[in-house]
């Protein structure tokens, strides 16, 4: 049995005109690039388009990846831009407001209010809280609590990937804890203040 | 639904609440990454954009260098024009733009304001 050939061999093929190598990388990344894009776009026909785009711009900048850095790591920082991107050209959608809440959402809050400890984390009804808090932050504080606090990285990491001088990035973390602070105020206001 | 709220909750305690209520929702999501569901056949799908593209490209050329070439073709026929201009109709005293441009003409015409006029002296 012969080993698969590293991302190098397939973008140095691919450079070389051999376009069934790019194939391959886009089998080897498209689960992780899928994951990455649902956490930007609702829609399935949203996160698909996400996903071709960031290929798509893979694919016309090989030339641009040097080779020093993983290849995978100058994937993500495109995927990330991309995803960027995306937020800014599609903020109408932040102006999805609190009431639209469902039942199941508010039930949530009130058992957090009443008992904190009580509430389950793993709720399908939290999970989609904290989906409409985000999806009203605006793209960049969006961008930053998904890295920072979802994805758990570090300020050097979120740098990196967005291109974001550390400083930056540490400003915005501050500036994006507060709004989604403002918003979870505003989304639970009823139930305990 | 009746809200259970906790009613001696000073300032102070709402802030603990608001912060726990904030790692709570963080936590969910943490807890639950989105999926990594690829649709069916969707790197053919991408291929053939990368192909449909690259194929698009020679055709831009093509197309950039036709105008390229019109536009130059268009620049040497109005070059022609005024050539053939310049030699049918002749100029001041029977000069054409030609003789005019000569290196005397030129010299005598920048050196004309530094001339003595005639009876000056």
């Amino acid at each position: 049995m012969t080993d698969s050939p590293s991302d190098a061999d397939l973008v140095a093929a691919t450079r070389s005109g051999d376009s069934s190598a790019f194939e391959e990388l886009v089998r080897r990344y498209q689960p992780r690039l899928f994951a990455t894009a649902r956490r930007y776009a609702r829609r399935e026909d949203e996160v698909e388009d996400v996903v071709q785009e960031i290929f798509l711009k893979a694919y016309s900048k090989l030339g641009t990846w040097r080779g020093d850095a993983p290849f995978e790591h100058w994937l993500m920082r495109l995927a990330v831009r991309t995803c960027y991107d995306f937020l800014r050209g599609h903020q109408r959608n932040r102006e999805q407001t609190v009431t639209e809440t469902a039942p199941e959402e508010t039930d949530w809050l009130e058992r957090h209010a009443a008992a904190p400890e009580g509430a389950s984390d793993a709720a399908a009804a939290a999970r989609i809280l904290v989906s409409q808090v985000l999806e009203q932050m605006s793209p960049a504080n969006r961008l930053i609590i998904t890295l920072l606090e979802l994805e758990e990285r570090s300020v050097k990491e979120i740098s990196d990937l967005t291109g974001w001088s550390i400083s930056l990035v540490k400003v915005r973390a501050f500036r994006a804890r507060a709004e989604m602070r403002r918003l979870i105020v505003r989304m639970a206001r009823d139930k305990f203040l | 639904m009746k809200v259970n709220k906790p009613r001696h909750m000073g300032h102070m305690g709402h802030l603990g609440h608001l912060a726990r209520l904030e790692q709570a929702l963080l936590e969910a999501g943490r807890r639950h990454p989105p999926s990594d569901a690829v649709p069916y056949a969707f790197e053919q799908r991408v291929m053939a954009r990368i192909r449909a593209a690259a194929e698009k490209r020679p055709e831009a050329a093509v197309d950039w260098i036709r105008g390229l070439w019109k536009s130059a073709m268009a620049a040497m026929a109005a070059a022609a024009v005024m050539v053939g201009v310049d030699r049918v109709v002749p100029g001041p005293a029977g000069l054409t733009a030609t003789d005019q441009l000569s290196a005397p003409a030129l010299e005598e015409t920048l050196l004309a304001s530094a001339a003595p006029e005639d009876g000056f002296w």
